[in-house]
């Protein structure tokens, strides 16, 4: 089938030689078990955009012209610089429609290298061009920012229950609203991260701000459960559209604008700084405007700075990096990010670490307060211990980027310290050592969420970028739920002491995939995601052997594998399926060999059994 | 080694411009689409032939003056030939 559509095909047709149009050593050699594949991804591009940046390309691109072959020169000249269309050039150069195209590929790879060169030998050599990059990221980012602070604002937050009891819910109806919240959420993340991807990402936040101001507007006139329930759901449409697409938004940015993503961390950081500052803020004035005048005024005041949000989205300019490819059917779209995140040998350990550190910070926020009670803490202790609390937000924030956590000694020495906290939080009775514990876990948890969520993007191409941070995020929704049931059952049983042997159990479980993260440190993407299929049990029986006995010769696979049915059995319990089984096997199969019983086709098996004779070689 | 339905990267970066023109078959461009949206690497590959023929259509035309023009014609057919 290969040599239906094999570049073959097209040298031979067009009856000229055609050796390779990008450098051979770019791809892995056929010592590799993955011949033919990127040996490393060509950097990115800075954007374009910025008129002094394009000027200097086009002078570039103008300068290289004439190095190239005569024949090769003309025909991108018509094609690319004077307009014409494939048709026409060949009839005015008289050579057919094929040789042609030959012509034009190899000139167009031609000045692509030219291209690579300069925008390669622009940076280190030229250290005042990237302080330009970075100060022009800066200043593209303060929409942003300040968006972010603004839509971060809730100064109904502190008075919310106070609020729903004035109209009247009880417990009963608490329980109803956040079982209702709980479901929306996870059912829109990944359709609104599909549309950030496919659409709009600011688009998307626009909506999540829309959404949000509609959930306080409705919450301020409620007088009855039923329409408090309203809002709340449409607070659970905020929170999804707006997770995942702020991450990704922040990623492209830095991409597009400094060329790689080194910086991300600090960026992403940055806006949860602005957002903490906000929610922490807005809180302590909440809670003094609803004193001095009424719980539902704080409601209505609310509203206008996230208004004031969409008029910030609006003047931020949006990256372009998630339209580059061309765009693919919906069905293909979905059938990419669900395996994805659910497929891939390298990204599934990063989903677990973004899971399991999600679950610790979700878990210190929701019964952190418990300890306090569990201790007979004076009532004045609560609002410093929660300020402490969601100010780790900010400062985790701050942190971020800075602790090196892709190197193995700063992770192994942040788990020690995590564990040590979560110890003290099984023990101690002690008011200052119980806070200062959960400050501190949650402050390291917040660090290491925001390195993870930066190696998830690292690992993910930009048109499927938001779906994927989305379905991570309802991953770790869906986690959390019965994870607090249990959490909640124990601490009535035996104390909230003893519960937290679950988080120390859980921040063993991050601190060794954080740990194994780090030392993996060149992940071969594709050797993984066969290496996952093996640890899956989907290969069939010949390349499974084949497999085996590679694994017999080669440790690190071995370790990787293990490491790997560690984390599917951890992912086994989880309800991972967006979508029902046979439509999830119609979408596969769409993809895969159409005789394919098997999870795998039988053309993979034949390239995983080829490469693993040539490893073996 | 290839198989029915992958496309190894060597091979998808030879092709792009015939995928640009729309010249392959539904397969194989379906292959490329799927491959695209899966591998970084190419889909940085094609943004980047894309960022290059957008900045060769940037270029002033009038850069190339018509004799100029009728000189690499001939040029090209005495090639040719």
């Amino acid at each position: 089938m290969a040599s239906e559509r094999g570049s073959g095909e097209l040298t031979a047709q067009a009856g000229v030689s055609a050796g390779p149009t990008v450098d051979p050593s770019r791809f892995r050699g056929s010592d590799d078990p993955f011949e033919g594949h990127w040996r490393e991804f060509p950097a990115p591009w800075p954007s374009t955009e910025d008129e002094h940046v394009a000027a200097r390309v086009r002078a570039h691109v103008a300068s290289v012209l004439g190095r190239l072959p005569s024949r090769q020169q003309v025909v991108l000249t018509l094609r690319d610089i004077e307009g014409f269309n494939s048709d026409e050039t060949s009839s005015i150069v008289e050579i057919s429609e094929v040789e042609q195209r030959v012509l034009l590929q190899r000139a167009r790879a031609f000045v692509r290298a030219e291209l690579e060169n300069h925008f390669d030998v622009d940076d280190p050599k030229d250290p005042a061009a990237a302080e330009d990059r970075h100060r022009s990221l800066r200043r593209r980012m303060l929409p942003l920012y300040a968006a972010a602070g603004l839509q971060g604002v809730g100064l109904w937050v502190p008075v919310e229950k106070l609020f729903m009891s004035e109209i009247g819910f009880t417990p009963a109806t608490i329980g109803v609203m956040a079982a209702a919240y709980a479901a929306v959420v996870p059912i829109i993340e990944v359709p609104s991260g599909i549309l950030a991807d496919r659409w709009s990402r600011r688009g998307v936040l626009i909506i999540a701000s829309a959404a949000l101001a509609t959930s306080a507007l409705v919450g301020g006139l409620s007088t009855n459960v039923a329409t408090y329930i309203v809002a709340a759901l449409v607070l659970g449409v905020y929170f999804a559209m707006y997770s995942g697409t702020m991450e990704s938004i922040v990623y492209d940015t830095v991409l597009e604008e400094t060329g790689d993503s080194t910086v991300f961390q600090r960026r992403l950081g940055r806006v949860r700084v602005v957002e903490g500052s906000a929610l922490v803020s807005s809180s302590l004035v909440g809670g003094w405007t609803a004193e001095l005048t009424s719980t539902r005024l704080t409601y209505f005041l609310t509203v206008p700075f996230v208004a004031g949000s969409i008029v910030l989205y609006l003047t931020f300019r949006e990256p372009r990096l998630h339209q580059a490819t061309r765009a693919t059917s919906l069905r293909n779209q979905v059938t990419v990010t669900y395996r994805t995140i659910t497929r891939r040998g390298v990204v599934l350990p990063i989903v677990t670490a973004a899971v399991l550190t999600s679950l610790i910070l979700q878990v210190l926020f929701e019964f952190g307060p418990l300890w306090l009670v569990a201790i007979s803490a004076a009532a004045l202790w609560y609002g410093p211990f929660w300020a402490a609390l969601v100010s780790t937000l900010g400062l985790g924030g701050l942190l971020a980027g800075r602790l090196r956590l892709d190197r193995l000694g700063p992770v192994l020495t942040i788990t020690v310290i995590m564990l040590l906290a979560s110890v003290a939080l099984t023990v101690s009775r002690h008011l200052a050592v119980v806070t200062a514990a959960q400050v501190l876990l949650a402050l390291l948890i917040v660090v290491a969420n925001i390195h993870v969520t930066g190696q998830l993007h690292d690992a993910v191409p930009s048109s499927i970028r938001s779906g994927v941070a989305s379905g991570v995020g309802a991953l770790s929704w869906i986690a959390f739920l019965p994870f607090a049931l249990v959490f909640g059952l124990l601490s009535n049983t035996l104390g909230v002491h003893s519960a937290a042997w679950l988080i120390t159990a859980t921040v063993v479980m991050a601190g060794v995939i954080l740990g194994r993260l780090a030392f993996r440190a060149r992940p071969h993407r594709n050797l993984a995601d066969l290496l996952h299929r093996y640890a899956d049990g989907t290969l069939d029986a010949a390349a499974e052997r084949r497999a085996a006995a590679h694994l017999a010769s080669c440790g690190a696979c071995r370790a990787h594998v293990e490491q790997m049915r560690k984390t599917i059995s951890m992912l086994g319990d989880l309800p991972t399926e967006p979508l029902p089984d046979q439509t999830r096997d119609a979408l596969l199969s769409s993809l895969r060999s159409r005789t394919s019983r098997v999870p795998v086709a039988p053309g993979e098996t034949a390239e995983i059994v080829n490469a693993l004779d040539r490893t073996q070689t | 080694m290839t198989s029915a339905n992958e496309i190894r990267c060597d091979e998808l970066v030879e092709l792009i411009t015939d995928y640009l023109d729309g010249a392959l078959n539904a397969e194989t461009e379906r292959c490329i689409d799927a491959s695209l949206a899966a591998c970084e690497g190419c889909a940085r590959y094609l943004a980047q032939i894309r960022a290059t023929i957008s900045a060769l259509g940037d270029l002033p035309t009038e850069a190339l003056p018509d004799n100029s023009r009728d000189a690499l014609l001939s040029a090209f057919r005495r090639a040719t030939r």
